[in-house]
């Protein structure tokens, strides 16, 4: 009897298992096919970004976006790099502007475009920012990826200080800006004017917004045999004028990279700043006066074309499941429909791609509250790109631009004269771009 | 006399006990040593799709450039001020900890402490007090004192700030070790040295520093390979190599091509020619100096 009893509650506790176990396997059919997405850790960004993925996963249930901060943007691609050689690389990867050419010719990405009309979205790429999209398309006008959290550097200045020098507007040209400067420099600033990312600003942008080659072959776009010319153009003499600004506290250099460039202009120790735009979010939080931003100065007399954009883009990696990629074009339809791109805006201060998401924001009247925060946009679209100005398509960036960044050093510290610097760093720049030939086989 | 364990008869036990030690060396050492030297030969793409075996000529672009050799100079100041500082620190510590007869163990502590902190977490810290746009004592140099310390333009000043902040976190290591030398040396000896009328620098010149000769040899070896190796992470946070290459040491700039630059047959070229110098470099540590140590009585 306690036998049979025994017996039975087996059984039924066996049917119960049963149960169990096919509840939960139903439940696993329908849970959502899941997309890693790895982004560098941006800091107080990284809310906005959390926002825009929620919104997503909210919004549909097949698919969900799992978001993975993995440091910086260099420890960032380590980390997909190694993912991709072990074949546990995330569908969607966020690489930076100048990592464009690696991953072009890293034989592991499927281009967005191809991927979107593969999977049946029919997008109008001329409601795009054009000079924004080019920086990521290939010759053929194919675009590669999306551009994400996308920048340009523009011209911050402290509008407190300005009047106390009895100045009324941003300058228009560099001399104007050393005229300003000078005045600055009086008024009681102990350093005039300092830049972030000295590189992009005084090479780069430098060179598209006067329609001159960094480099051969349309920066790189037309041919890996590329090699660089900012030695024979007028960057020398903007790297000489700098260098001349150093001499009397109108320029002080303040590293590397962006970090320190902030702190050295929301201090309010430094009267102008040349920067990312997207530093906007946080000198609103920091800065303790009335700060404006302009379009960066140029040459008198010449004709200003548009600048370069920078920052991060999203790449789709291969070598996923069908029903993935799916997931993603999905995804990236959603981050580029104009409400989520117009709060991405507003949120980070990175520029929105679309025109749809600028007009709105526009229509808003939020550019009449902080018009700092429509000037990048106005940057990138002035005067019709040409090949000097479509992009900078160059391998080894990170290589380069440190040698470059070491040469440009020597000149502020008086170790060369620009001419010599920028020759210098033409010749080590040369060397890397022929070893990344050698690297794809050529 | 010095205790042996004789293995003569037991020789497989002998290589089973060393097994375990032999197979993390090899995992973790020699294969990717070996892997080093392999890549050094080869230039690839950093995703791996093709890799090309090119004989000697990541060796020949990496000793052609004039910046190489700026590097070896500029490594050979920073490892010999590295070195010294922190083996002197190390040792003044020790000594004056050793004399302390009321709270030795918090001034033991607050010794070792930086030790505990990582190198990467070392520079930032320093850079937060040493930047010269928002470092505490960068402005409290600058304004109370009227110095002009900019270690983003002036490279000695930015040689001098790598060079303490690596020091810095050696210097405990070093305190340990001269430390327990010291509480090594029997009293009586300093005690009869005291009596026959040697002051303390007598006492310290003739008696104490031969005695902790051979800890010096070692401190000296292992901070050497320390300032050659373990150090990029301090120039990355502090000064990338900069200003104009003042700082650009040589593990830097492997780490810099290999793990920013991702060229790895580059960066193993670098990598083997730095173990050889380091190589040779400790065996003339060993050939010329380890002559003068006293190990034992």
């Amino acid at each position: 009897m306690q036998q049979k009893e025994f017996v039975m509650r087996r059984r039924l506790l066996g049917a119960f298992a049963g149960m169990i176990a096919a509840f939960g396997a139903s439940v696993a059919a329908a849970a959502p096919i899941e997309i890693q997405f790895w982004h560098p850790t941006l800091g107080p960004i990284d809310d906005a970004l959390k926002q825009q993925i929620d919104s997503f996963n909210n919004s549909q249930t097949a698919y969900k976006v799992v978001a993975s901060g993995r440091g910086t943007y260099d420890e960032t691609f380590n980390a997909a790099i190694a993912g991709f050689r072990a074949n546990k690389h995330p569908q969607l990867l966020v690489v930076i502007g100048q990592g464009t050419q690696s991953m072009l010719l890293s034989g592991a990405v499927y281009p967005v475009q191809d991927l979107l009309a593969a999977e049946g979205y029919k997008v109008d790429w001329d409601n795009y920012i054009q000079p924004v999209l080019n920086y990521y398309r290939t010759k053929d006008k194919k675009l590669l990826s999306l551009p994400f959290s996308a920048s340009t550097p523009i011209l911050w200045y402290n509008k407190d200080g300005f009047a106390k020098a009895g100045l009324t507007r941003p300058p228009v040209t560099w001399d104007e800006m050393g005229e300003y400067l000078t005045k600055l420099r009086a008024a009681g600033f102990e350093c005039g004017y300092t830049s972030g990312w000295q590189q992009w600003v005084h090479v780069d942008n430098y060179s598209t917004i006067h329609d001159l080659p960094i480099a051969t072959q349309h920066n790189g776009l037309d041919g890996l045999d590329a090699t660089f010319t900012y030695n024979k153009t007028a960057v020398v003499k903007n790297i000489a004028r700098l260098q001349s600004w150093v001499a009397d506290g109108r320029y002080v250099y303040s590293g590397r990279q962006g970090s320190s460039a902030t702190p050295a202009f929301a201090s309010g120790r430094c009267a102008m700043m040349t920067h990312s735009s997207a530093v906007f979010s946080s000198l609103q939080a920091s800065a303790k006066f009335a700060f404006e931003a302009a379009p960066l100065p140029y040459e008198a007399g010449t004709t200003p074309h548009n600048s370069l954009i920078g920052g991060g883009a999203l790449w789709v990696l291969k070598g996923h499941k069908p029903e993935e990629y799916k997931g993603v074009a999905a995804f990236l339809a959603h981050l580029t429909n104009p409400d989520q791109q117009a709060k991405w805006h507003k949120d980070t201060g990175y520029m929105p791609i679309t025109k749809a998401a600028y007009e709105k924001v526009k229509a808003e009247g939020y550019y009449d509250k902080y018009p700092q925060q429509e000037v990048a946009i106005t940057q990138v679209q002035r005067g019709t790109p040409t090949l000097n100005t479509m992009t900078v398509r160059l391998g080894n960036a990170n290589q380069y631009v440190a040698a470059l960044e070491e040469e440009m050093e020597a000149v502020w510290s008086n170790k060369k004269t620009a001419q010599q610097a920028m020759d210098d760093a033409v010749r080590r720049g040369n060397e890397i771009l022929r070893r990344f030939e050698r690297q794809r086989g050529n | 006399m010095i205790k042996r364990v004789n293995f003569q008869r037991h020789k497989p036990l002998a290589f089973l006990l060393l097994a375990p030690q032999m197979l993390v060396l090899a995992i973790f050492v020699f294969w990717p040593a070996a892997q080093a030297l392999y890549q050094a030969f080869t230039v690839s793409d950093p995703f791996g799709q093709r890799s090309t075996f090119v004989w000697f000529d990541n060796f020949r672009d990496v000793l052609t450039s004039p910046e190489y050799f700026n590097s070896i100079y500029r490594t050979a100041i920073f490892s010999s001020g590295t070195t010294a500082s922190a083996v002197l620190a190390g040792l003044a510590f020790a000594v004056l900890v050793d004399r302390v007869v009321r709270g030795k163990s918090v001034y033991r502590l607050l010794v070792i402490w930086p030790y505990a902190v990582a190198p990467v977490l070392a520079g930032v810290l320093w850079l937060f007090l040493f930047h010269p746009i928002y470092g505490a004592i960068a402005l409290m140099l600058k304004q109370g004192f009227g110095v002009a310390w900019n270690p983003l333009l002036d490279g000695n000043d930015a040689m001098l700030l790598v060079i303490v902040a690596a020091a810095w976190k050696q210097v405990s290591y070093n305190f340990v070790f001269f430390l327990a030398a010291l509480q090594a040396i029997p009293r009586s000896l300093i005690e009869a040295a005291a009596i026959d009328g040697a002051g303390p620098v007598r006492r310290f010149v003739s008696i104490v520093f031969p005695l902790i000769s051979p800890t010096t040899f070692f401190l000296l070896v292992i901070n050497v390979v320390y300032a050659f190796f373990d150090t990029f992470g301090i120039i990355h946070a502090l000064t990338q190599g900069g200003p104009g290459g003042a700082t650009d040491i040589l593990v830097y700039k492997v780490y810099a091509d290999g793990f920013l630059g991702l060229d790895l047959g580059l960066s193993s070229a670098q990598s083997v020619i730095l173990m050889i110098l380091v190589i040779g470099l400790t065996a003339v540590q060993f050939r010329f100096l380890e002559r003068r140590v006293k190990y034992a009585q």
